[in-house]
């Protein structure tokens, strides 16, 4: 890569462009874990409980907490995306 | 982008520290006193053979807040740290709940900011460090930093890092999933509201079919609604039950 058109490009670009390009970037690439952790989490709660119903309300109280911790690692890819909203 | 409007009533200065009563301070003073009265009138109008309907519903929600939160996480100390447990699940559910109301002005919650949620945390935080060093002596601090479960050769190099960092991030993290669950939400609404996503402007000029699909957004935003009722509860619940664990970690271990 000729790094003489990066610095040109990296010169023209503004830093508002780039820094609401890179709070895209953080919300959307900060989401895809969670993603896969929640699916993780329900599933395997859904399958307890369908293999164990007795344990049906002590799996649903660890389901939602897991939930709101693994929500939570998408929701500090958003607080850099309100950072990066209010740049210049 | 970011947090709500901060709409400043009666602004006052103490010693150089901005103390004004803005919408936020008028929202939490309305949660906790929510929290008071619904929490003392049923106290005070409880009887022994069980009757009443507030002392019921009252107490069916402190004997989850006791059951899920205070007992499974802090062991046998549940029982003398349930009322500060208690007291912050309902200040932090109503405090968020009292955000879905409409008024214009006031339509977030007040812990949507993230002063309000970093005081929580730093409260919880102040909490736990002083439990553990009224039980335990300073004696915790070593204990901390160097644990006992470790290899040795962890024990002393990256543990103090690890554990150092880790007693920081705990509150850090407390007041960030607070604050960014009851933004984002009202963000989600606010967009879809005002945000003229699908063009809605000018659907609504168009032909019948296209004033048809035009509501769209109104139903996504009834349903994000619903939705964040669910997540008031949830985060309420879970903030309760972080600075449960908090506690009780820090104060089992040779109990």
């Amino acid at each position: 890569m000729d790094t003489n058109t990066v610095t040109q490009a990296a010169q023209i670009i503004s830093t508002t462009a780039m820094a609401k390009l890179g709070a895209g970037l953080a919300v959307g690439l900060g989401t895809l874990g969670s993603g896969v952790g929640i699916g993780v989490i329900f599933g395997k709660s859904i399958e307890s409980a369908a293999r164990q119903p007795e344990a049906l309300p002590l799996v649903q109280r660890l389901m939602f907490t897991g939930f709101a911790l693994v929500e939570a690692q998408a929701l500090y890819a958003l607080l850099i995306t309100f950072i990066l909203l209010a740049a210049k | 982008m970011g947090e709500p409007h901060v709409i400043v009533h009666v602004p006052f200065q103490l010693f150089g520290i901005n103390l004004s009563i803005t919408n936020f301070v008028v929202m939490l003073w309305v949660a906790a006193a929510i929290t008071f009265v619904l929490l003392v009138g049923a106290a005070r109008t409880a009887t022994i053979t069980g009757t009443g309907r507030l002392p019921n519903f009252v107490e069916s929600m402190l004997e989850f807040v006791r059951e899920n939160i205070s007992d499974a996480f802090m062991g046998h100390h549940g029982a003398k740290w349930f009322p500060f447990v208690a007291t912050i699940f309902f200040f932090v559910l109503f405090s968020n709940l009292l955000g879905l109301v409409p008024i214009p002005g006031y339509f977030h919650a007040g812990t949507s900011n993230l002063n309000v949620t970093a005081t929580l945390a730093i409260i919880v935080f102040l909490v736990v460090q002083a439990a553990a060093v009224k039980t335990h002596g300073l004696k915790y601090y070593i204990g901390l930093l160097f644990p006992r479960n470790a290899p040795a050769w962890l024990r002393f190099t990256l543990m103090p890092l690890i554990e150092f960092v880790g007693v920081f991030a705990r509150p850090f993290s407390l007041a960030v999933r607070l604050f960014a669950n009851m933004t984002a939400g009202h963000q989600i609404i606010i967009v879809l509201l005002t945000g003229d996503l699908i063009g809605v402007t000018w659907m609504f000029h168009q032909g019948i079919i296209w004033k048809l699909i035009a509501p769209g957004p109104l139903i996504g935003a009834i349903i994000m609604d619903a939705f964040e009722i669910f997540v008031a509860f949830i985060q309420a619940f879970i903030f309760a039950l972080l600075a449960a664990l908090y506690l009780g970690e820090a104060l089992e271990e040779s109990h």
